[in-house]
Order: structure tokens, then sequence, then C-alpha cells
């Protein structure tokens, strides 16, 4: 009792400790073990070692869909922090300081996000679709049918529309943390920042954004794994193939496309599934102990 | 527009500049308004209307599909379901990661950093990559089919939320709780008596974002509630989704069913949401 | 949002769900059997043939669970390592390997001389035995493609149903001409271009078919080479149209459905999902016309259903997989689900299924020709998944396609 009465954290930590270690570490970890295995995901396992890592890097097919698949997470991670998070910061602040229509515009902003992803992909069927969406149909009537595309249907169009619609259907998340810190940053601070005459711009980058910064750090690290990982969105526009030419493949396609297939069933190869996904939980792993040291070193001087 | 204080005191140029932004952001929200709108004008629609006349206005007005999914389909079970599982989720999930998150980030011991990493390591892999285990593990708990086996498995992925309740912790004052401390509170006393009161605003967005997690989530209860009478929203909708062509009415109508909750949530109560941030907002 | 807001919502949460918990657990002394369907798109006629089973044995439930097509094989794995399977499930014979792996797992029941399979085709019952043993009930389907068209369009610019591949050709010709896309296509799925390049592969080299499926024919046969370039001719031409790549098969099915292109080549059991979404269309099928007249057909037969190996009551799930082999229930599900009968003596439901299963050749399916063979590790069926996308979109040529199939083929293995 003495050992737990000075240690009270124990207490606190090890409810959920137990939980999330048998209902999400434990059954993580025993399935990546299936990497070593050659495994259809029913029936007998065949122990091949590190074959499966080989032939992830090394077979030209299958490597060449592996690093693009990574590149693809790469400039998504990218798009995250450099167009995406700016823009939740903004949007955020200018709710903070209650524009005209702050609030309809906090509820309709973060909707996107709130709506199941069935039905987000529905609406952007019926939106892009190249042959009876509402936008070819729209350029067509108001005479610019030069302009019509196959939009996701084209490949070098697909990326940079899907950071699009990915942002138009996330944003609101990341802006709803933003709000609850902003929140958070004492009143004093900000009045004296008035005073002393800094002009709007000025104040946000000389007063709120320091008082930010720590949040700021940390949800850098949550857009990064979240990045790497992220799934829904692009499967439900590019299928599990990863749209046309692989534009719109990520290391989670990749994955689910050789654990369980493509819709109609297809062939399943879970052992070397797994070993995608221990791939990339190395990645995200590095990645993010690196930003948690590098980030937590950093202060922002004002 | 009158509502609220303006705590600041702000310029000519810069109302401007902040009228400029209010125009943009509304053009930017009728997307999505448009796009609702659609989806309920379709719910209206017949079939065939539907087929060919895909975003107009209906030609006659029906309620033939919202008839289907309620008597057939029993959608406000559906609903029921739905609702109870995610107003318990959100229960387990506040209550085990607040705790949590209390007991790692308030307290410095050695592997304190560590332990926060671990917790991390939830977010970086797939879920259906560990389903297997999952799935034998609630076999012989004799979980499935069960509301409360999904809301004990909500609770446990609790990554997002530990990670979040960490954070906010870190920022709270230290001084009351020396305060607390020096007058013989407990620990327990001290959490529950002082320090959650004050995390309303990170209580009130945890909850918020789980019920989004929770109500969208469409892969644990495909695995988990096999039977048709614990169905959720997000499954009824999929499952209309993947028979796409021959169900397509129905999808206008239960979308738009999906939508009204969320929608009546945000819009109706969207200044107590609002006011619960603020209302915690700290005073250090 | 106020305490008490909270706190009153959670207590009427707990309520419901007291109550939902008393709701559930009522039965009457039946035998309940639990049974997994693999599509949304079998409902109607899966509980049709329940009915019709619970009519005939009124001591026995059958509880119906249906999932989706991209998850089935994941869950029904899970479940039958977890020991928790359903008594009865769906599966797909060998025409997927799932069926053999269950095997393996002994997963599903040895149903070898227990089933009466007489009067069925030997190609529908080939698929329904691994290592010589039965493992699962017949369909009497035959899943097919089928071009369907659109009579109103045809009508209007005096078209008539083609007789040889080079009249379809000129159809589309006339089609694109005036305006109109010809076949409506979307090449988001794999899926989704094989069932439109079969049944070319049909109709240009039907011989190539009959000897590869026999062990006599490479891919690197030329003839097989002229038909990858047959579609991509169709393709330069316009006959899909301009925009198919990224389109997904709900959008492509659509866009034929709302009139907006005069054909569509797609499966069999697509019939009624045309006919349920728009009664309006004027919705007419016919079987690929080859080079010199006759049509061609790729057939594959559906499939019925497994009993689970440790179900707690064998003797029932056998009644059930009996009565589900039986002309009877087979006419049940041929009627609702619109199939295109492999029976002799059971009737289409219409004239439109019966034109679409009429023809004058049948050959075997291309997909599964691709799996006869594979090299020890590789799998040609999932390089056909992955890469006809970007053979259709062309980012690979005809050749290259055709050599990585080849690649993961093992020839020696051919008798």
């Amino acid at each position: 009792m003495r050992f737990i009465r000075k240690r009270p954290y124990i207490l606190f930590i090890l409810p959920g400790f137990i939980l999330y270690t048998a209902f999400v570490i434990y059954p993580l970890f025993s399935a990546m073990s299936i990497s070593l295995y050659e495994w259809t995901g029913i029936g007998p396992k065949k122990f091949v070692g590190l074959a499966n890592f080989v032939t992830l890097f090394f077979n030209p097919r299958i490597s060449e869909m592996f690093w693009n698949a990574l590149k693809n997470n790469f400039f998504y991670v990218l798009a995250e922090l450099g167009i995406i998070m700016p823009l939740q910061i903004l949007l955020a602040y200018l709710i903070f300081l209650r524009i005209k229509g702050y609030r309809i515009f906090q509820t309709l902003i973060f909707l996107p996000c709130v709506i199941s992803t069935a039905v987000i992909g529905f609406f952007i069927m019926i939106v892009f679709d190249p042959n009876f969406g509402i936008l070819n149909s729209l350029l067509k009537s108001i005479g610019l049918g030069q302009f019509q595309s196959g939009w996701f249907g084209d490949p070098d169009l697909a990326f940079p529309l899907f950071i699009v619609v990915a942002t138009w259907v996330g944003i609101g998340y990341g802006m709803m943390l933003f709000i609850a810190n902003l929140k958070g940053i004492p009143e004093q601070i900000i009045e004296a920042s008035i005073i002393d005459g800094a002009g709007g711009v000025q104040r946000f980058f000389r007063v709120i954004l320091p008082q930010l910064w720590p949040s700021l750090t940390n949800i850098i690290v949550l857009d990064t794994i979240w990045g790497l990982t992220i799934f829904d969105i692009p499967f439900i526009i590019g299928g599990p193939q990863g749209g046309v030419n692989n534009s719109l493949d990520f290391m989670n396609i990749f994955f689910y496309r050789y654990a369980f297939g493509n819709s109609y069933g297809g062939e399943t190869a879970m052992g070397f599934g797994a070993s995608i996904s221990v791939v990339l939980f190395g990645l995200v792993l590095i990645v993010s102990i690196i930003q948690i040291k590098f980030l937590r070193n950093i202060r922002v001087e004002y | 527009m009158a509502e609220g204080k303006n705590v600041f005191v702000i310029t000519k140029r810069e109302r401007r500049i902040r009228l400029v932004y209010s125009i943009f952001l509304s053009l930017y929200c009728s997307i999505v308004v448009f796009l609702i709108f659609i989806t309920f004008l379709g719910s209206f629609k017949t079939k065939s209307d539907l087929v060919r006349n895909t975003l107009g206005f209906p030609r006659e007005f029906t309620l033939d599909s919202y008839k289907t999914l309620i008597f057939e389909d029993n959608f406000l079970r559906i609903f029921l379901n739905s609702t109870i599982l995610t107003v318990l989720s959100i229960a387990g999930i506040v209550f085990i990661s607040s705790l949590t998150a209390y007991g790692l980030s308030r307290f410095k011991f050695k592997y304190a950093d560590t332990l926060q990493t671990y917790f991390l390591l939830g977010l970086m892999f797939p879920i259906q990559l560990g389903i297997l285990p999952i799935f034998i593990m609630m076999r012989k708990l004799n979980m499935i089919n069960n509301l409360f086996g999904m809301v004990l498995l909500y609770s446990a992925n609790m990554s997002f939320p530990v990670f979040i309740f960490s954070v906010f912790f870190r920022t709270l004052p230290y001084a009351l709780y020396e305060a607390a401390k020096v007058d013989g509170a407990g620990e327990f006393t001290i959490y529950f008596r002082i320090m959650l009161p004050l995390s309303k605003p990170v209580i009130a967005t945890i909850a918020l974002l789980s019920t989004i997690t929770v109500w969208n989530d469409f892969y644990l209860p495909l695995v988990f509630l096999t039977k048709d009478n614990l169905r959720t929203v997000t499954l009824g909708v999929y499952r209309y989704m993947s028979n796409f062509l021959a169900n397509w009415h129905l999808i206008f109508s239960a979308a738009s069913l999906s939508l009204i909750p969320i929608i009546i949530l945000f819009g109706f109560f969207s200044r107590n949401i609002i006011s619960g941030i603020t209302s915690g907002s700290l005073k250090q | 949002m106020p305490n008490k807001i909270w706190r009153l919502v959670f207590v009427i949460g707990l309520v419901l769900l007291v109550l939902q918990l008393g709701v559930a657990g009522a039965k009457e002394g039946k035998i309940v059997l639990r049974m997994w369907e693999h599509t949304p798109q079998f409902e109607d006629s899966t509980k049709a043939l329940i009915k019709a089973f619970e009519a005939k044995y009124p001591n026995i439930k059958i509880e119906l669970e249906i999932k989706t097509p991209d998850q089935y094989n994941t869950l029904l794995n899970t479940v039958i390592q977890a020991g928790d399977a359903p008594d009865i499930f769906w599966q797909n014979g060998t025409k997927t390997t799932d069926l053999a792996n269950i095997v393996k797992m002994g997963g599903a029941m040895d149903l070898t001389g227990k089933i009466d399979l007489s009067g069925y085709d030997k190609m529908a019952t080939d698929i329904l035995y691994i290592n010589g043993r039965l493992y699962q009930t017949p369909g009497a389907s035959i899943d097919t493609r089928a071009v369907y068209y659109n009579k109103d369009i045809f009508a209007k610019y005096g078209i008539a149903v083609p007789e040889t591949l080079s009249e379809m050709e000129k159809i589309c010709e006339t089609l694109v001409a005036k305006g109109v896309t010809p076949i409506s296509f979307g090449a988001k799925l794999s899926w989704n271009i094989l069932f439109l390049f079969e049944p070319v592969l049909a109709a240009v080299s039907p011989d190539w078919l009959d000897e590869a499926a026999a062990g006599k024919a490479k891919l690197s046969d030329p003839r097989l080479l002229q038909v990858f370039k047959k579609f991509e001719e169709w393709a330069d031409k316009g006959f899909f149209g301009r925009n198919y790549l990224g389109v997904d098969e709900g959008a492509m099915l659509l866009n034929f459905s709302k009139g907006n292109t005069a054909m569509c080549i797609t499966g069999s059991w697509n019939a009624e999902t045309f006919t349920k979404n728009n009664p309006d269309l004027n919705l007419g099928a016919f079987q690929m016309p080859m080079e010199n007249g006759g049509r061609v057909m790729v057939v594959t037969y559906s499939t019925g259903y497994c009993g689970y190996a440790k179900t707690r009551h064998p003797e029932e799930v056998l009644k059930f997989l009996r009565f589900a082999t039986t002309r009877e229930a087979q006419q049940i599900v041929v009627e609702t689900q619109g199939n295109v009968p492999g029976l002799q003596g059971l009737k289409a439901k219409n004239e439109l299924i019966q034109s679409i299963g009429t023809a004058d050749r049948q050959v075997e399916s291309f997909y599964n020709i691709l799996g006869f063979w594979p090299k020890e590790g590789k799998n040609p069926r999932k390089i056909w998944e992955e890469d006809s996308i970007k053979w259709v979109s062309g980012k690979l040529t005809a050749e290259e396609f055709i050599a990585r199939l080849e690649d993961a083929i093992d020839y020696s293995k051919m008798k």
C-alpha cells in the first residue's frame, strides 16, 4: 500500500493501461508476427522468415507501388502541415474573434466531418462524376465546356483534387481543437497586446501564435500520424486499387489491398499485408518520436 | 451582430477585413448546405424521378422511401442502437481516458514520456490488422452482439483522447493542486472535485470528436454487431450503398435521416456546446 | 452542455439499453440456425429461399445475416478461426481460393454423398469439389456477362441488334457520329474492366479461350494480343465515351440507367438492378456476336452454401442444404434474383433474362483461366486486379501487361 501511496499515478493509469494493452496493443502485436508467414488469411501458415519484406523492397512491381504509396503519404502530410493546418488555425482564429456569422460558420465548416464516409462518397460522386456530375454539367451550361474534365479519372489531377476534398472534409476537426486551445489563452495577454497597439496580423503572430505553440506541436504530431495512416477518403474516391495509375494509393490502402483483397473478393495475402503494416508502423513510430523530441526543444521567442 | 460581448476593440480597417472573411466563408459554407439540400430534396422523389432528374426539384413529393425505411427496414430501431452506443461510449471514453491522461501528465515519474508514446501506438496501425485476436477475446468474454462489448472496445481505443487530455492537463495550474494537497484532499478528490470541473472545454471537445468517431464507425459494428436488430445507422447506410443502384432512393432518405440528429445537435445546441467550451476558459 | 442535460441523456441511454436487453432472447423452442450471405444484392432471393424452407420445416428458424462483399471473406475467416462460424454460409466454390482454405481449416462440412446433384451440369458441380470431396451446394444460375441496350435509343437511330462483330462495331461508330456514347464503362475497379473485356475476348478469339482453358494455349499467343488491341481500338474510337477512368460501377450503371448511353456491358446479375432502378427504361439485352455470326457467352456457374463443420445442428443444416439444391428452391432463387437459369426445367423470369441466356457457344472466363496455373508464390489474378487499370489508362501497353500476367504463370503445370 505504501508503494502505491507514494506513486498515486499508478491508480490513475492502471485501468486504462490494462484495457488499452489488452484490446489494442496485444492484438496488433500478435498480428504483426504474421508478417513472417505466408498466409492467405485462413488455413495453415507457412513460415517464410523475411521473404515478405524482401518482396516488398526488391520485387520491382511491388516496390514501385510501395514507394509510390509512400510518396503520396509524404505529400499528403506536407499538404496537411503546410496548407490544411494553417487554414485550420486561421479559421479557428476568425471564429475566436467572433466575426459576423461565426456560429453558423463553425457549425457548417465542421459538418462534413460528421457526415459518414459512405455519404461523403455519394456527395463526391454527384459532384465530380465526369458524365453526369454537377461540376461538368455546370461548366457546360455556362459555356465553359472545354474545361470539363475526368476529375478523379485524370491521374494528374486526382491527387491535387483529393487534397481539396480531404481539406473540405477534415478541416473542421483540427479547427475545433484550435478553438478549444484559443479559449484557453488568458484574456489579459490579449488585452495587453491591444493596449500596446498591435494590429490584427501582428497580434496574431506575436501574441496568439506563441500561446498556441504547445498545442500546435502536439497537433503536428497527430496530423503526421494521421497523414501517414490515412485510409477512408482516398479509399472511397479511388477504391482498393488506389485510383487511376495508383494516383491515390496510400500505405494503408496498399496494405488493405493485399490483406483483404477488394470488393467482390479477389485474392488475399494476409502475411504480406502484415509486412506492409509493420513497415508503416516502424516509419510512423520513428517519425513521431523524432517530432516529439525535436518540437519539445523548440521555444518560440517573443 | 449583437450577440456576445466582443472582448476586443477593433479598428475600422480590421472590421472591413473581417467582413471580407465573412463573405468568403459564407460562400464556402454554401457548398455543404447545397449538398445537404440536394440530399433532402432527393429523399422526397420517386425512384424513376430520381434517375432522370437527379438534382432538380421533385416532380411529385412522396414519402415512400421514408416509409420503407421506417416500417420495413426498421430504421428507428437502428437509430436507437446508434444513439445508445454513442452515448455510452462517450461516457466510457471520457471517463477512462481522462483518468489515464491525468495520471500520465500530472505526476513526474521515470517512464512518463515512454508511457505517453506507448499510448500513442494505437494510432499507428490500421485497426483491421488486429481484428482476429480481438474477435477471439471478445468471444471468450461473450461480448459479441453486445453493446457493452462495443463500449469497451471504443473506450480501449484511447490513443487520441489520452493524448489530447494529457496536453490539456499539463496546462492546468499546479498551484491549485498543491493548495488542495495542503488542505488534506486525497488524489481522487482533487481529480474529481478540482481538475475535472476545470477541464470542461477539453471534455466537450473530446466528447464531440468521439461522437463523430463512434457514430460514423463502420468496421467494428460490422464485425461485432452481426444481428440485424443491433445494426447501426452507418451500417444501414453502407448496406444500401453497396447495392447502390437498386437502393439509391433509400440512400437519399437514409442519409437525410442520419443527418437530422447531427444538424439538430449542432444547430440548436451549438450555443450550449460553445458555452460549454468557453465556460471553462482558464484564468491563471 | 450543462451537466443536467448530460446526465439526462446518460440515464435515457441506460434505460433504453435495459429495455433492449429485455426484448432480445425471446424464442419459441425452435432450432435456430445462423446463416451468412455475402452481398445485399442477394438479400431478396435468400429471404425468399428461407421463407420457403421454414414453411416446409416449421420447427427450424433461420437467422440471416447479410454482409458486404468487400468484407465477407475476412469476416468469415475470422469467425471460423475463432470457432464461432454461422451454421450455413455462402461460398464461391473453386472460383476463388477461399473455399479450399476453409476446407483446409476444417471449417466446411463434408457433403460427399449427402446431396443429390443429379440433373446439374458438370460445369456447375465441378467447382464444388476440393480434393474430390463435395463441400458445398450448387447454384442453378449462370453468371454471365451481357450487352444491355436501350431500346429507345436503338429505335431512334434505326439500329438493329447486331448479328456479327463488325455490325456491332458499325453500330458504335454510328452512335459516336451522332454524339451518343455507345457503351457505358467505368474503370475504377478491375472487375468492371473484366466484365467488359471478357465478352470482347469471347467474341474476337473464342478458340483461344477454349484452348487456354484446356491448357493448350499461352498468354503470349498473338490471338490474345489481338483482343487487347481490339479493346484499345474501341476505346480510341470513343466507343466507351471520353470519361471512364476513375468511374465506379454505380456511376457506370447509373449513366446507362439515365438513358445517357446506348449500351452497357456488365454482369448478368445486374439485369434486375436496372429494372428495379428505373422501371421506365426500355431495356433489352443480347450476347456478343462473333466475327462470323453466332453469339458467344462467358459462362461461370453460381454456387450455393456450405455447412459449418462444427455446427451444433448438423441434421438441420443438411436439411437446408438439401432443400437449397432442389429444383423448387432453385426456381425461387432464379425468379426473385432474375438470374439466368442453368438447370434444365427452370424457367427464366422474363424475356430479358431469356435473351441473356441465349448463345450459340459457351466459353470459360478469362479470370478463371488466369488462376489455373499460378507460379509458386505468384498470383496472376492479383496482377490482373492491380494492373488492368494501368493498361486501360495507357500507362502499360498491352504487350507489357500480358508479359506481367504471363510472368506469374507456370506453363509446366499444364497437362
